[in-house]
């Protein structure tokens, strides 16, 4: 009786925090994960991301904290663990090579030439896809937010703390290089076949 | 919408937790919220366990008013209340309230047996305390007495009760215990005597409380252990006691007269030569009392200091006597001494036929005694006993004034020897006068035997 008095206390007194987290588990856990599935390509790790985020959105609120818009933090939380996660891997991939190359990502003049529906227009949807996990994070990351996530540009850009042009350019360049990956292994199977 | 963007749809979609895995991570994130609840959850339920572990707490209201109106009824109920109700005497309202709610409570908060011991001790003198109040009002009933009577009877036995059980477990602390009970039952027997002498009524109510107290203190004495409380283990008791006794010493401004104040500080002073008497005493492996004995009279000394009604009602002197100097113990058996002698020469110089003969051997007898007295009190000076010179030149005044006594109704012819008793105070006159018919039989047993003897 006195257990459940405590209990019903307590809720009454966290009523509002816990049931909020919990909405936000129901309403975020699928597109967090397939967020994740995405940019790790490992669907084990992709729980167990989306495990961490959860855990530490809670963290945040039992320390006292409120959360006010549960969905710009939880993938907030997660990119970061994302990133934790490729630090880890510490793979040599594309992403290392472009930012040796020091790309200039605030202009912008690569939005000057073809926009980026016209390039996703010309893409083949399955082989792009395919390619994705040939890409640097940083593009990736903002193709799945954008086109997985379906997140605006600007929403985006609060999330991985750049600004909105940079994200622009970033979509612009990562579906470019897609389209580039895309046709180059077509180019190779023909090269490939004629031989 | 592109084909890129309907293949990634579609490749999105297809990517989904199966039911398991959902339940899965759903299960870990809800456990760990469990082990992780919310700080203020955690101290919400802390808070609420104990409020419903409280009786009250099945009530909740939520009304303002109605719980401000609780909150002043719990101010008053468990603080006003049982404040007042401290100041209760039998027959007050709020009297069982002191007796059963107040006493009990703070009895239950107290966790070691000598801490136990010391409050139903303090309950004991609090019963007294209040049946001397009625009765200086004149609102004492059989009833009340009675009751009274009862109680005190109670917590002697929880004391005593105490005592032994703590005399299984800590014996020499049992004994300081006992001494420190003894010491409360001597102050209070003291009390309920000047209250006998001032009424001079033998069926006067508190003399029922007297009874219980002197039956108390019989019993506490005869059920005394064997064992006594070591050297240091008494030395340590003896420094808090009088560290205690100075402190209140200090707090005293105001409410005490210069005089109280004047004699205290001579008490504290002679407890201190006692104590440093004892610890000499035990240096050179004598055992005696001595120590015990200083921790009786600070025990005293501080309820003179802390307890209105006893130093209104006993002198200091009756409760702890002046402990004199080796000075001062000289300076009094040379006074009784120079008494003793004057009678004796006194004697001596008397003419024949002036007193009665039969009167006359019995004069003789004392003087005899006088004489024998000298003696002892000479080979008890050349020894340095200052306590025995004293007891022996206490006794050779009491004959002096004895055979002073009887050569009164030959006052005509035999001029009253002056005693320069300078108020040499109250309590040499109780013991003189105690004295006096002890020796009086004694000097009549010696003169019947002189007479079958001629």
């Amino acid at each position: 009786m006195a257990a459940n008095r405590g209990n019903n206390v307590g809720s009454a007194v966290t009523d509002d925090q816990e049931e909020r987290f919990l909405q936000a588990f129901k309403e975020f856990n699928e597109a967090l994960f397939r967020h994740a599935t995405f940019r790790l390509s490992d669907r084990e790790k992709a729980i167990d991301v989306v495990h961490d985020t959860f855990t530490k959105a809670w963290t945040y609120v039992r320390d006292g904290h409120s959360i006010d818009t549960y969905k710009p933090f939880l993938y907030k939380v997660l990119n970061n663990l994302i990133i934790d996660e490729y630090r880890k891997r510490k793979e040599a991939s594309l992403d290392a090579i472009f930012e040796a190359e020091g790309v200039d990502e605030s202009t912008f003049s690569e939005l000057v030439g073809d926009d980026v529906e016209t390039l996703i227009n010309t893409l083949d949807g399955r082989k792009a896809i395919a390619a994705l996990d040939e890409l640097p994070d940083v593009y990736k990351e903002v193709i799945v937010m954008r086109y997985v996530d379906e997140l605006k540009p600007r929403e985006i850009a609060d999330l991985i703390e750049e600004s909105e042009n940079v994200v622009s350019v970033r979509i612009h360049r990562g579906i470019a290089m897609l389209k580039t990956y895309t046709e180059g292994e077509e180019a190779k199977i023909i090269n490939n076949k004629n031989e | 919408m592109s084909d890129f963007d309907k293949q990634l749809n579609k490749y999105a979609k297809s990517i989904k937790l199966s039911a398991i895995e959902k339940r899965e991570i759903e299960a870990r994130v809800v456990s760990f919220m469990e082990y992780h609840p919310r700080r203020e959850k955690v101290a919400a339920e802390k808070a609420h366990a104990y409020l419903a572990s409280q009786p009250y707490s099945i009530l909740s209201f939520h009304n303002r008013y109605l719980q401000a109106a609780l909150g002043a009824l719990a101010v008053f109920v468990f603080i006003i209340v049982p404040a007042v109700a401290e100041q209760a005497v039998p027959g007050d309202v709020l009297y069982p309230i002191k007796v059963r709610v107040n006493e009990e409570v703070r009895g239950s908060l107290t966790f070691s047996p000598t801490q136990k011991i010391e409050w139903e001790t303090e309950r004991l003198e609090r019963r007294i305390s209040e049946v001397r109040l009625l009765e200086s009002k004149g609102e004492l009933t059989e009833e009340t007495e009675a009751e009274a009577v009862k109680a005190v009877q109670a917590h002697a036995e929880a004391v005593q009760n105490g005592i032994n059980k703590l005399r299984d477990t800590d014996a020499e602390e049992a004994s300081l215990a006992e001494v420190a009970f003894e010491s409360a039952l001597d102050v209070q027997s003291f009390v309920l005597e000047s209250d006998k002498s001032e009424t001079e009524d033998n069926n006067d109510e508190s003399n029922g409380l007297a009874n219980v107290v002197r039956t108390a203190k019989a019993t506490a004495v005869a059920a005394k252990g064997d064992v006594t409380p070591s050297h240091e283990k008494l030395v340590a008791r003896l420094e808090a006691e009088t560290t205690r006794a100075y402190e209140l010493f200090e707090s005293l401004d105001g409410t005490a007269t210069d005089e109280e104040k004047s004699e205290i500080e001579r008490r504290l002073s002679d407890i201190e030569r006692k104590i440093k008497s004892g610890v000499t005493e035990h240096e050179s492996g004598i055992k005696t009392d001595r120590l015990v004995n200083a921790l009786s009279d600070t025990r005293k000394l501080i309820s003179f200091m802390t307890d209105i009604d006893v130093r209104n009602s006993v002198p200091l002197e009756t409760l702890v006597p002046i402990e004199r100097t080796d000075e001062e113990k000289l300076e009094l058996v040379a006074k009784n001494k120079a008494i003793a002698v004057k009678i004796i020469e006194k004697v001596n110089t008397l003419e024949d036929g002036v007193v009665d003969e039969e009167v006359m051997e019995k004069v003789m007898v004392g003087v005899e005694a006088l004489q024998t007295l000298n003696e002892r009190l000479t080979e008890a000076a050349t020894q340095k006993d200052f306590d025995t010179q004293v007891a022996i030149s206490k006794e050779m005044e009491v004959m002096a004034m004895d055979i002073e006594k009887l050569l009164l109704p030959f006052k005509t012819e035999v001029p009253a020897i002056e005693t320069e008793n300078e108020g040499d105070n109250a309590s040499s006159t109780a013991t003189t006068t105690e004295g006096v018919a002890t020796t009086t039989e004694a000097v009549s047993t010696t003169t019947k035997e002189t007479k079958k003897t001629n």
